[in-house]
C-alpha cells in the first residue's frame, strides 16, 4: 500500500474528525480551517472520489433537506483501510519528526 | 426568520446548468446541495447579492479549469491530427495528390453546376412583385387545328382586364420593336437588337429602377423612349441623356425620357430601349380594339395581393365571346387565353413564340443529378483510396489502439482527417471554378457569376465540405476502427480477403461513366443527324442578305445586277429563311365546309426562290414574274395536299380565312421540305408570291467562290442600302444554330463524361497501384517460379475486366432507357445504334485496362531479387 499524499491525509483526518457530520460543506470548511487556503469544490469532490475509489472512505447517501433545495447530502466515513492508512501516516510522521527539536528551523 | 428562510434565494439557474454539464450525476447533486446550503447561510448572514456572487465564484472555480482542460486537449489532438495528415501526405505524395485532385475536381464541378442551377432558378426574382405578375398567353384554333400554347396575345386583352377588374393593378404590353435596327444620336450610330414598345405601366408591373426620369410619365406620350444605362453611356457618354433625341432607322425620332438600370441577365426578357406604346397606337389607332388578327404582344398583369389568377382566367372566355362570338362560331374555332406566372416563364412554361431565350427545368434537374453523381463519384474515390491506403497505416492505428485510444476517438480522428481533406479540396476547387467558368459559360449558354461568398453559396459550400468529408470518411472510419490491434498488426501482411464494398464502388463509378459516355455518344449522333438529314433543299453555298434599301424598292434591278456576277448562280427573295418563324393561318380548301378549314403555314416567295433553294416541284408549275406580285396563285406542299385529302391539287383553290377571303388557285405542289427546324413535323404549307412580305434574299453561289462573292457584295452594298451596315449570313450556319440546344447538351455531356471518366480513372489508378504494391512479393515469387510478365499482367488486371463488364451490363439499359426518353421528343431522330453502346463499353474497358496495366507493369517488370531480398 502506497503512503498517503499530504492532501489525502488532510482529507481523511477531516472526515475522521467530523464523524457523523462529514459531508461536502463541512469537509471543505474543515480543510480550509486547517490549511488556511481556499479549496474549490471541484478539487474537493475529485479528491473524495479518489479516496472512495481507493477504498479509504465510503459514501453514504443522506436524507434530502430543505436548506439544500431538496438535495441529499453525501456523507463520507473512514473505512478500515482508511484507518490503517492514517495510522501508517501518523507513524511515518512521528518517525520523521522524532529527533527533530522544535527550534531546529527557527 | 422562518419566512425569510422559505422564500430564500434559489441558486442562479445558469450556474446550475453549467455545473450539471461538467459533472457526473451523483457528484453534481451532492455538490449542488453543498453549494446551495452554504450560499443560503451566506444569504442569511449578508444579503442576496452576496450569496449570488459567492455561488458564481464557486461555480467559476469548478467550471473554468474544466473548460481549459477540455479545450486544450482537443486543440492538441487537432494539431496532432493535422501533423499526422501532413506527414502522411508528404510521404505518399502520389496517392495524396490523386486523392486530393479527384475530390477537388468533383467539388469544382458541383460548384459550377450549383452556380448554373442558382442562376436558372433566380430568373425574374429581382422584380419586387414577381409572385403577383402574370402574362397572358393564347391558344388559337380557327377550326384548322390548335396553334399550341403561345406566349403572345392580342392588343386589347391586358388593358381590358385592367379596366374591368380592379384587382388587376396594372397591365403592360411589350411588343418587339424593329428587328435589328440602326439607332443614331448626334454623335454615334449603332445597330441595336433589343427594343420593345411598352406601356407606361411597365414600370408598375416590373421593378425597373430608373436612374433618371419619372416612372409615372416616362412612356405616357408619343415619341418617347426609355433607354438602359449602358446604352445612355454608349450614345451620350458623360452628357445627360434626358431629353436627347435618338433617331431610329434614319426616320423616326424619339426623345429620351428615362434612363433605367441595365436589365439583369436573369431576366426572361432583355431590353435596351423601351418605346412608348402610344407611338405605335397613334400610327394604327384601330389596333386597340382588334381582338383578332394580330397576336404579337406580350401582355403582363400585376394582380393585387392574394388574388387567385384562376379567377381572372375564368373571366377571359366571356370577354372573348363578347367580341368574337360570330367569327368563332363561323369557323368553329376558339381562342383560349391563360395566365402564366412570371416565375414559370423561364423554366417551366415552354411556350411557342417566347419573348427571349428560355431555359428548361429538365436541364436544371439533369444538371443537378449529374452534379450529385459527380460528387458521389469523387467521394467514392476518396473512400476507396483512403480505405485502401488505410491498410498502410494499420500500424499507426494499431499502435493508437494499444496506447488506449478508444474506437470512438479513432473514428473521430479519421473523420476529422477526412473533413480536413475535403476542406483542402474545396480550397483547390475554389481556384479551379473561376478558371473554368468561361468554358462552362459557353457550354451552358449563360452568363454566370460565381460568387462564393454571397447568397446561399457559402452555406452550400459548407454543406458540400461537410457531406463530402463525412461521406468519404464514414466508411474507412467505421471499418478501420473496428479492427482489433491484433488484426491490425497482422493485417499488414495477412489481410487478403476480398473487399466487396470497394469493388461495388468501383463498379458503380464505371457504370456512371459508361452511361454518361453512351449518352454523350447518342446526343452527338442525334446532333449529327439533325445537322445532316436531307432537308428537302440544298442548304450549302447559300448566302442570306436582309432585304434593305434598294432591295426593297427595286428588287428586280438589284437581282439582275447580282446575277451578272459570275460567282452567283441565282437569287430569290422570301419572307422566311428555313428555320425562321412562319405566319400561320386557317385556309379553307375548295369544296369544304367552313368548319373544315386547315391550319397552314404561309410563306411568301419569289418565283426564283424555288430554284435557288433547290425545292422540287412535284406537279404543276411555279410562279411567274409576268403575272406580277400579289398574284392570286398558291403553291402547296405534299403534306398540305395529303391533309386536305386531294390526289391532285393543281387547278383547285384555297381561301385564306383572314377576312378578305380571296379564292386563290393552286398552280403547283412541291415536295415536302423542312422549312422549320427538325424539332417540328412538317406542317401543311402554302407558298404565295407577295413581295410585301419579303424579308431576306437567298443567293446561291458557285462552290469555291464564297470569298469573291462576299467581297463583291460588300463592295456593292453601299450602292444597295447606303444607310444600313452590311450584314450577311450563311444558310447552313443558320440551320446549325437552330440546334444550339442540342449542341450545348452534347458538349455538356462530353464535358461531364470526361470529368466522370477522369475521376473514375484516378480512383482506379490509385487502387491498381495499391494492389500492385500489396502483392509485390507474390509477384516476385511467381516470377521466380517462372511466370511471364504477360501472365502476371493478366492475373493482375482480371479484376478490372470483370468490373468493366459488370458496369457495362448495368449501364446499357440505364442509358438506353434515359436516352430513349430524351429522343422521344424529336419527331425526326437518329436510330439508337448499338455501336455507341459497344464503343463506350470497349472504351471504358480499354481505359480501365490501360490504367491497371501501367501500374502493374512496374511491379511485373521489377527484378524479383530486389523485391524479395528484404524478407
Amino acid at each position: 500500500m502506497k503512503p498517503l499524499t499530504k492532501f489525502e491525509e488532510i482529507l481523511l483526518l477531516a472526515i475522521w474528525r467530523l464523524k457523523d457530520d462529514a459531508y461536502g460543506v463541512k469537509i471543505r470548511q474543515e480543510v480550509m480551517r486547517v490549511t488556511g487556503e481556499n479549496l474549490t469544490y471541484g478539487t474537493l469532490y475529485s479528491a473524495l472520489d479518489q479516496l472512495t475509489r481507493k477504498l479509504y472512505a465510503t459514501k453514504t447517501i443522506g436524507e434530502p433537506t430543505a436548506e439544500r433545495g431538496g438535495r441529499r447530502k453525501i456523507y463520507y466515513t473512514l473505512s478500515p483501510d482508511g484507518s490503517k492508512a492514517l495510522r501508517r501516516a501518523q507513524e511515518l510522521t512521528k518517525t520523521l519528526w522524532n529527533d527533530v527539536p522544535d527550534m531546529a528551523f527557527e | 426568520m422562518m419566512k425569510r428562510r422559505l422564500h430564500c434565494t434559489s441558486p442562479p439557474w445558469l450556474a446550475v446548468k453549467l455545473l450539471r454539464a461538467f459533472l457526473d450525476e451523483v457528484t453534481s447533486w451532492g455538490l449542488l446541495g453543498d453549494l446551495e446550503e452554504e450560499s443560503r447561510e451566506i444569504y442569511l448572514r449578508h444579503n442576496r447579492f452576496f450569496a449570488r456572487c459567492w455561488y458564481w465564484l464557486r461555480t467559476a472555480e469548478i467550471v473554468l479549469p474544466a473548460i481549459k482542460v477540455a479545450i486544450s486537449w482537443r486543440f492538441f489532438m487537432f494539431i496532432h491530427i493535422l501533423r499526422f495528415m501532413g506527414r502522411r501526405m508528404r510521404r505518399q505524395k502520389g496517392f495524396s495528390s490523386l486523392n486530393l485532385f479527384g475530390l477537388a475536381l468533383g467539388l469544382a464541378c458541383c460548384m459550377l453546376i450549383i452556380t448554373f442551377v442558382q442562376h436558372e432558378l433566380s430568373y425574374d426574382r429581382h422584380h419586387q412583385n414577381f409572385d403577383r405578375i402574370y402574362r397572358v398567353g393564347t391558344d388559337l384554333d380557327f377550326g384548322g387545328g390548335s396553334s399550341g400554347p403561345l406566349a403572345i396575345s392580342n392588343y386589347p386583352i391586358g388593358t381590358t382586364l385592367k379596366e374591368r377588374y380592379p384587382v388587376v393593378e396594372a397591365a403592360a404590353r411589350l411588343r418587339r420593336a424593329f428587328h435589328s435596327v440602326m439607332v443614331t444620336s448626334d454623335e454615334h450610330e449603332f445597330m441595336e437588337e433589343y427594343g420593345f414598345f411598352a406601356d407606361n405601366d411597365v414600370f408598375k408591373v416590373f421593378t425597373i429602377p430608373l436612374q433618371y426620369g419619372d416612372p409615372e410619365t416616362a412612356l405616357s406620350g408619343t415619341g418617347m423612349v426609355a433607354i438602359s444605362r449602358s446604352m445612355a453611356d454608349k450614345y451620350f457618354g458623360d452628357t445627360d441623356a434626358l431629353n436627347q433625341v435618338l433617331t431610329i432607322d434614319n426616320s423616326e425620332e424619339y426623345i429620351v425620357t428615362a434612363v433605367f438600370e441595365d436589365v439583369p441577365n436573369t431576366s426572361h426578357v432583355h431590353f435596351d430601349m423601351l418605346f412608348s406604346f402610344e407611338t405605335l397606337l397613334q400610327a394604327m389607332p384601330e389596333q386597340t380594339s382588334r381582338w383578332v388578327g394580330d397576336f404579337g404582344n406580350y401582355s403582363y398583369l400585376l394582380l393585387q395581393t392574394g388574388i387567385d389568377p384562376a379567377d381572372i382566367e375564368a373571366e377571359i372566355p366571356g370577354l372573348v365571346q363578347e367580341h368574337l362570338a360570330d367569327l368563332l362560331k363561323a369557323v368553329n374555332g376558339r381562342i383560349d387565353m391563360f395566365l402564366t406566372p412570371l416565375a414559370d416563364i423561364h423554366l417551366r412554361a415552354q411556350l411557342t413564340a417566347e419573348i427571349g431565350t428560355q431555359g428548361r427545368i429538365e436541364y436544371v434537374y439533369l444538371f443537378s443529378v449529374i452534379a450529385a453523381f459527380i460528387l458521389i463519384l469523387a467521394c467514392i474515390n476518396y473512400m476507396n483510396l483512403s480505405t485502401a491506403r488505410a491498410t498502410r497505416r494499420l500500424k499507426e492505428i494499431g499502435l493508437r489502439k494499444v496506447m488506449g485510444s478508444s474506437r470512438h476517438a479513432l473514428m473521430k480522428q479519421i473523420l476529422a482527417e477526412s473533413l480536413g481533406f475535403s476542406l483542402l479540396a474545396t480550397l483547390i476547387a475554389l481556384v479551379i471554378v473561376p478558371l473554368s467558368l468561361p468554358l462552362f459559360q459557353q457550354l451552358a449558354g449563360r452568363t454566370l457569376i460565381f460568387s462564393p461568398f454571397t447568397g446561399f453559396m457559402p452555406l452550400i459550400i459548407i454543406a458540400i465540405v461537410g457531406t463530402s468529408g463525412i461521406l468519404a470518411g464514414i466508411y474507412p472510419s467505421l471499418v478501420i476502427s473496428r479492427w482489433t490491434p491484433v488484426q491490425l498488426f497482422h493485417g499488414i501482411s495477412g489481410r487478403r480477403s476480398r473487399n466487396y464494398f470497394r469493388d461495388t464502388l468501383v463498379i458503380l463509378q464505371f457504370t456512371v461513366s459508361i452511361a454518361l459516355m453512351i449518352a454523350a455518344g447518342l446526343v452527338g449522333q442525334q446532333l449529327h443527324y439533325l445537322r445532316n438529314t436531307e432537308l428537302g433543299f440544298d442548304k450549302e453555298q447559300v448566302i442570306i442578305l436582309p432585304i434593305q434599301g434598294r432591295l426593297n424598292d427595286d428588287l428586280a434591278a438589284v437581282k439582275a445586277e447580282l446575277i451578272s456576277y459570275p460567282g452567283i448562280i441565282s437569287t430569290g427573295a422570301t419572307s422566311q429563311i428555313p428555320g425562321g418563324g412562319t405566319r400561320r393561318n386557317a385556309f379553307l380548301p375548295e369544296g369544304f365546309e367552313l368548319s373544315q378549314n386547315n391550319m397552314m403555314a404561309a410563306i411568301s416567295v419569289e418565283p426564283d426562290y424555288l430554284t435557288t433553294m433547290g425545292l422540287q416541284l412535284l406537279e404543276g408549275e411555279t410562279f411567274r414574274y409576268d403575272r406580277g406580285g400579289r398574284s392570286t396563285e398558291y403553291i402547296i406542299n405534299e403534306t398540305a395536299m395529303n391533309q386536305i385529302g386531294w390526289d391532285k391539287a393543281v387547278a383547285k383553290s384555297l381561301r385564306e380565312l383572314d377576312g378578305q377571303g380571296n379564292e386563290n388557285r393552286i398552280i403547283g405542289v412541291i415536295k415536302d421540305y423542312h422549312f422549320e427546324s427538325l424539332h417540328n413535323v412538317i406542317l401543311p404549307l402554302v407558298l404565295e408570291y407577295n413581295p410585301d412580305h419579303f424579308s431576306n434574299l437567298a443567293i446561291r453561289i458557285q462552290g469555291g467562290q464564297v470569298r469573291n462573292v462576299i467581297e463583291y457584295l460588300e463592295a456593292m452594298w453601299p450602292d444597295i442600302a447606303p444607310e444600313d451596315p452590311f450584314t450577311y449570313s450563311f444558310l447552313d450556319d443558320r440551320i446549325n444554330q437552330m440546334y444550339g440546344d442540342e449542341a450545348r447538351m452534347s458538349s455538356i455531356f462530353k464535358f461531364f463524361t470526361g470529368l466522370a471518366m477522369l475521376i473514375a480513372v484516378l480512383g482506379l489508378l490509385g487502387l491498381a497501384a495499391y494492389a500492385a504494391e500489396q502483392r509485390i512479393k507474390e509477384i516476385g515469387i511467381r516470377k521466380v517460379l517462372g511466370a511471364s510478365v504477360g501472365r502476371l499482367i493478366i492475373m493482375m488486371s482480371k479484376d478490372a475486366v470483370l468490373w468493366s463488364v459488370i458496369a457495362n451490363v448495368l449501364a446499357w439499359p440505364l442509358a438506353w432507357y434515359g436516352m430513349g426518353r430524351w429522343l422521344e421528343e424529336f419527331p425526326y431522330r437518329a436510330p439508337i445504334s448499338s455501336t455507341v453502346f459497344i464503343l463506350s463499353g470497349l472504351g471504358a474497358l480499354a481505359i480501365a485496362l490501360l490504367t491497371v496495366v501501367t501500374q502493374v507493369m512496374k511491379a511485373a517488370q521489377a527484378n524479383p531479387a530486389s523485391i524479395l531480398r528484404s524478407e
